[in-house]
């Protein structure tokens, strides 16, 4: 799976063009989406987008995501703490 | 009695994103031994050398880094387990230690070669079970890990229901 947003290096963008910084943006939105809806691994997550593990983390974190995701057996793993 | 551990690179950052992370988690554990390649993703970035990373947060008794053993094909031959990741987890697997580690992939990994495997949040919630935080400072942790990027906002609310 690939994504790719070309931005035009112009001056004045028409309308509805994206910036650089909206496009990066774009695609920091549209990993976290994918990645938080189980639809990557962290790996290819971050192979895709290019980042580090713990850059990946911090657009999570702008993303209103994070690293460690919601799943019964996530959950489980967790709660099984309490009782250690 | 305080354990000994292996951790993967994520609950190490998690450790950072909370006030205070690396304190709270001597109260639990009295060693984290982590392959050299683990500490060199978590300094890298941030830090020089790993020597600095564990100066700035005074930890250089708490990490202790082994090289691991040959990785058994089982780990190594997935694709969607990060190089550091397989580390710790044949680490884990070779000395028989309990792993933090918080990527699925790698979670399911080391949960079939029947390594107890954690995320820092359980631990947040085994000392508070433990009575060695209280019911806010839990709160205050897991949502500073929630904050930081380290949980998805379901988990984290799911998580809340159990404090």
């Amino acid at each position: 799976m690939k994504f790719t947003i070309e931005v035009p290096e112009i001056e004045k963008r028409p309308k509805g063009v994206l910036s650089p910084g909206q496009a990066k943006e774009l695609t920091e939105a549209i990993f976290a989406k994918l990645y938080d809806e189980g639809l990557f691994s962290e790996k290819q997550a971050c192979d895709l987008a290019g980042l580090t593990r713990r850059e990946f983390g911090e657009v999570l974190s702008r993303h209103d995501s994070g690293s460690l995701r919601y799943s019964p057996k996530n959950l489980n793993i967790e709660l099984q703490q309490k009782s250690q | 009695m305080k354990r000994e551990v292996v951790s993967d690179a994520g609950p190490l950052i998690s450790l950072e994103k909370m006030e205070g992370g690396y304190s709270f988690i001597r109260k639990l554990i009295s060693k984290i031994i982590v392959p050299p390649s683990v500490l060199e993703e978590v300094f890298s970035g941030s830090f020089s050398t790993a020597e600095d990373y564990l100066q700035a947060f005074n930890i250089q008794d708490l990490i202790e880094t082994q090289v691991p053993p040959v990785i058994p094909e089982a780990i190594n031959s997935n694709p969607d387990l990060h190089q550091p990741e397989k580390e710790a987890i044949a680490l884990a697997l070779s000395i028989q230690k309990p792993l933090l580690i918080e990527e699925d992939i790698g979670r399911g990994v080391g949960d079939s070669l029947g390594l107890i495997i954690s995320g820092i949040a359980g631990l947040v919630l085994q000392a508070q079970a433990q009575k060695i935080i209280n019911k806010k400072e839990a709160t205050l942790k897991l949502r500073e890990l929630f904050e930081g990027g380290r949980l998805n906002r379901k988990l984290y609310e799911s998580l809340l229901q159990n404090i």
